[in-house]
């Protein structure tokens, strides 16, 4: 079983890495909408820490690739200013951990304009972020926070795992007439300060094209288990499913969320109630968020058809700095593998 | 048929890195077997913590990689071999 992208590579030929995908959606709507600028520490010269923006200033100039000084309050609320004004602004957060200092911006002002408006205004932006752990970067750069933006309404969520993906989720992004949070796992973005695991650079088409949000992909098919997840442990599932298949110990359907808000329930409970077994794997803080939330909804869909579950995610706790204790909290291959066997066991 | 021609490190060599200095191939943007443009990004690569894109010196397919993701080599090394087109 392969992706759709992984079909594609051999006609194309071409692979992209994660970042140069986000860069090339980015500068094809700048070209087509003057009113789509970028805004963010360190976006211009350096071209985003995380390679997010890498060659915009050159193409698009200093008036629409800007550098901002280090207050998340005062761009992100001016990024709001410019939406609502007709411009369609993409403010990017550094690392998402940052954005404490901004959220009355981005949960009171961003997220709820439109409707304390009484739809007067809309608020086309969106806030990027750098996200995720696994290069001992400590409890205040490393975290997801996925479910805190989940949780708060008003504002689409997208989490892309791979190259394809998130070209076309940030033309669909960039074109969506209200706010959506695009959160682009570090670890997935090939850098080569940082290595990626193989799975996020695939074939992408040099033409634009968009991903609609709320449509999980089923990345790999099978009928003895689910595992739903997103960001860069699509890949760590996938190679724990091949490894119950090379060992005999069964099928496992992966489903790659893809974004969170909306958040695709049915192909999850559709796929549950072919499997009966799920399993759902995050890298944000295990309680009141991603893992509880799907199997909420799946209980509520397929609540005859579920024989077994299980989540893997965070454990409360601040993630640690040192090696070998934030392997230990972050779920490996190795991990999903083991909740795989006890589900199926 | 048209000779092969080498993708040498030394034709993109940094002018600021020495010849003792080790550089890292950090991406492959093209399989072997592809076909390539004149000007196509093949890889990227870092030396003394630059990063660079190293473009087809031809149009035609890149025949064979010789340096993997990951690897590491010098001033000199041959990192793939291009067919060119015609």
């Amino acid at each position: 079983m392969s992706t759709t992208t992984e079909a594609s590579t051999a006609a194309t030929g071409r692979q992209l890495t994660m970042s140069r995908a986000i860069v090339e959606a980015v500068a094809h709507e700048m070209r087509e909408n003057p009113e789509v600028f970028l805004m963010g520490e360190d976006v211009a010269e350096y071209g985003g820490i995380f390679s997010s923006a890498t060659g915009l200033l050159d193409q698009f100039g200093p008036d629409r690739v800007m550098n901002v000084p280090i207050s998340e309050t005062a761009y992100i609320g001016a990024a709001v200013g410019a939406a609502q004004a007709g411009m369609r602004p993409i403010a990017e957060l550094m690392f998402v951990d940052f954005f404490g200092v901004a959220m009355d911006q981005i949960y009171n002002n961003m997220a709820k304009n439109t409707y304390m408006s009484g739809g007067a205004v809309s608020v086309p932006m969106v806030l990027t972020a750098g996200v995720g752990g696994g290069y001992n970067d400590a409890g205040q750069h490393s975290q997801t926070l996925y479910g805190t933006f989940a949780h708060l309404p008003g504002m689409k969520v997208v989490v892309p795992s791979n190259a394809y993906d998130a070209k076309g989720l940030m033309h669909s992004a960039i074109r969506s007439n209200d706010p959506v949070v695009y959160l682009f796992h570090k670890r997935l973005m090939g850098l080569g300060w940082m290595p990626s695991p193989p799975g996020p650079k695939t074939a992408v088409p040099e033409e634009d094209y968009t991903i609609p949000f709320g449509k999980a992909a089923v990345v790999r098919e099978g009928g003895d288990a689910t595992v739903v997840t997103l960001g860069i442990h699509v890949q760590r599932a996938l190679d724990a499913a091949e490894e119950l298949r090379s060992a005999g110990a069964g099928e496992v359907e992966v489903i790659d969320l893809r974004s969170l808000v909306p958040l695709d329930s049915a192909t999850v409970v559709e796929s549950v109630r072919k499997t009966g077994r799920l399993l759902v794997v995050d890298e944000d803080y295990r309680s009141f968020g991603v893992t509880g939330e799907v199997i909420a909804r799946t209980a509520e869909g397929a609540l005859d058809s579920l024989r077994a579950v299980r989540r893997l995610a965070l454990p409360d706790v601040p993630i640690p700095y040192a090696r070998p204790l934030e392997n230990e909290v972050i779920p490996g291959t190795a991990d999903i593998s083991t909740a795989l066997r006890s589900l199926l066991s | 048929m048209s000779e092969p021609v080498e993708l040498n490190s030394a034709d993109f060599w940094p002018e600021g890195a020495g010849e003792d200095d080790e550089a890292y191939l950090a991406n492959w943007f093209v399989r072997p077997g592809s076909p390539v443009r004149k000007g196509t990004a093949l890889c990227e690569i870092q030396v003394l913590k630059a990063t660079l894109d190293v473009e087809s010196p031809v149009g035609g397919h890149l025949e064979e990689v010789l340096v993997e993701e990951g690897g590491t080599f010098r001033k000199g090394t041959i990192l793939a071999r291009l067919r060119p087109e015609g």
